[in-house]
């Protein structure tokens, strides 16, 4: 943060107009009621309140620098002791300079009586700097802290935007609905199971947008919906296999968290291959959470995936704004197998 | 007169639908399903069909890439789920695309088409649908017939491409591969980050440049990893010198 007042042209006019008028009180108070000479009235005015001037914008560092300070009364004591050593300063220096280069009798001795009144000036200018500077520092804070906020909100629309975007991939959308088609000539019975399932899947990516946190069986009983389509489309090509207990199935996940890395495997893997893909789910609990990997093989001579994808992107900030962490999603690519592994944090 | 017909899509179903609603038509006959880019391309060349279903999205080939390769295309109607630019290079041309799922009224419809067309020559149309669709899809992979083998190389494989009056000879570090395109398209699809065309006659892979030297006066040539040298136009050294941070 800068200083506020040397960082601002008007700013820093306005803080030599105040200082202006109070030399002029300072040099009205002396002429006139305690009628001391205009020579040793200006000097005495300027010099001290032009130091006190440039003492009180460094006094900013002070309060900028111990601002991390949250102890009350530690605070309040390191103020009262840079208050005795700045003011001790400010008073001890202009006393110096002014007794030996003004002969001034009536003024020296004006000089040495004025001690006391010149503390309490100098304590009134100490603590109004400090408090002005604390409510600039807080009056920035509070505003780094809503830019901060609203830039948070920004970022959840986007992602919440771009999972609803992503929830149906049009491609898998249209192809069931072909093989549903196909199915209605060959096979009525499974083409009713195969739109029964479409629909419960449909049902659980539309709705569960809501509710965010779900059961990793919840999200494992889409996924296989999910699989159980693909696998009428792509028969052999798609083997599957989850290897999950009974404790991890009780776990917490985000709901559709499994489902693009899902996707992924299957439009990187099996639609790119003639043979058959594996995709396999390993799932544990260990001191960091849930731990999740799926790995799927790919034909290596397949289309190169350009970097992370959509979807990819899109499970790390949604961990990334409900787990504020930035490293729950690792990816892992081998000569012929893609590895995700996600952690989820557990609250119990 | 009956006419001979083959499908290439990678799903069963989506074949069986094809072969379904062909069931009514007694003057096509189908003699051959393949299941992916590769196999529908021999086939095609092989059996010589005097009609194809061909699906876009495929392992191995696309459908798009597909024709690319076929010097004598037969009628094609296109299958595809999703796919926008393709669905708007087809727009823009003859050749049919049914979109799935589709009807056999819509299918019949395709077909009729075809029929129509019987005596045009739709080999004009075809050649349209290619610059349509490699002017609206980004290249990530380049596809090459030598001999009888067919050869997808990834970009990142392509050490430079030169000139070869209509051709292009694309070189790897394995072999080279001649192809009919221009230099031009090749200028423009590329990724220009990574590719920086250095000379009327070469396009050069950025990550291949070991250094460049001066060649005579006022002229440069690049030397690549492979420690083939290349000369560098006047008018590109410039580019170059910026784009390699010189």
């Amino acid at each position: 943060m800068l200083n506020p007042i040397t960082s601002n042209k008007n700013y820093l006019i306005n803080y030599a107009m105040v200082w202006s008028i109070i030399i002029g009180a300072h040099f009205a108070v002396m002429h006139f009621y305690y009628g001391l000479s205009v020579g040793v009235s200006v000097a005495d005015s300027l010099l001290f309140n032009v130091f006190f001037a440039f003492l009180g914008i460094s006094l900013w560092y002070l309060v900028r620098y111990n601002k991390s300070n949250q102890n009350f009364l530690i605070l309040f004591s390191s103020h009262i002791v840079s208050s005795l050593l700045i003011i001790g300063f400010w008073l001890i220096t202009g006393y110096l300079i002014l007794k030996y280069t003004i002969s001034d009798v009536h003024y020296l001795s004006f000089l040495d009586g004025s001690f006391p009144w010149r503390i309490i000036s100098g304590m009134f200018y100490y603590s109004l700097f400090i408090l002005v500077y604390y409510v600039v520092v807080y009056y920035q804070d509070i505003q780094e802290k809503i830019k901060q906020e609203s830039n948070l909100k920004t970022l959840i629309k986007e992602v919440e935007l771009s999972a609803l975007k992503n929830q149906i991939n049009p491609h898998f959308l249209f192809n069931s609905l072909n093989s549903v088609s196909s199915l209605t000539i060959t096979s009525p019975q499974k083409a009713q199971e195969m739109i029964i399932k479409l629909s419960e899947y449909l049902r659980y990516s539309l709705s569960n947008e809501r509710k965010q946190i779900t059961t990793l069986k919840t999200e494992l009983e889409n996924i296989k919906l999910y699989l159980d389509i693909e696998k009428i489309r792509f028969g052999e090509r798609l083997s599957f296999q989850f290897n999950c207990d009974e404790k991890t199935l009780a776990a917490n996940i985000p709901a559709m968290t499994l489902q693009p890395l899902f996707e992924n495997a299957i439009k990187h893997g099996v639609y790119e291959s003639i043979d058959t893909i594996h995709i396999i789910l390993n799932a544990e609990l260990n001191q960091n959470g849930l731990q999740l990997s799926l790995q799927n093989d790919f034909d290596p001579k397949a289309k190169p995936t350009k970097g992370e994808g959509i979807g990819l992107k899109n499970i790390r900030e949604r961990l990334f704004l409900i787990y504020k962490k930035n490293d729950l999603l690792t990816i892992n690519k081998s000569e012929q197998t893609f590895t995700v592994v996600i952690n989820i944090p557990q609250n119990d | 007169m009956t006419k001979r017909a083959i499908i290439i899509e990678d799903e069963k179903l989506a074949r069986d639908l094809v072969k379904n609603y062909l069931l009514t038509h007694n003057d096509i006959e189908l003699i051959g399903e393949f299941s992916d880019g590769f196999s529908g391309l021999k086939a095609i060349n092989e059996l010589n069909p005097d009609l194809v279903f061909l699906d876009v999205q495929m392992p191995k080939l696309t459908g798009l890439e597909l024709l690319e390769l076929v010097e004598d295309a037969p009628h094609i109607i296109f299958t595809t789920a999703y796919d926008e630019f393709a669905i708007k290079a087809f727009d823009l041309n003859a050749v049919d695309y049914l979109l799935k799922p589709f009807s056999q009224e819509r299918f019949d419809k395709a077909l009729a088409k075809v029929s129509q067309k019987e005596n045009n020559n739709s080999l004009e149309s075809i050649s349209q649908l290619k610059t349509h669709v490699s002017e609206n899809t980004s290249i990530d992979r380049v596809v090459v017939k030598s001999n009888n083998n067919i050869h997808v190389i990834p970009l990142n494989e392509i050490v430079y491409i030169e000139s070869e009056d209509d051709y292009v000879m694309i070189h790897t570090a394995a072999a080279k591969h001649l192809k009919h395109q221009t230099m031009k398209f090749y200028e423009e699809h590329l990724d220009a980050s990574k590719f920086i065309r250095i000379h009327r006659s070469y396009i050069v892979n950025i990550s291949e440049i070991k250094k460049i030297e001066k060649f005579g006066k006022d002229t440069y040539q690049v030397m690549l990893k492979s420690d083939v040298s290349l000369k560098v136009s006047r008018s590109r050294y410039q580019e170059l010198k910026s784009i390699l941070g010189i």
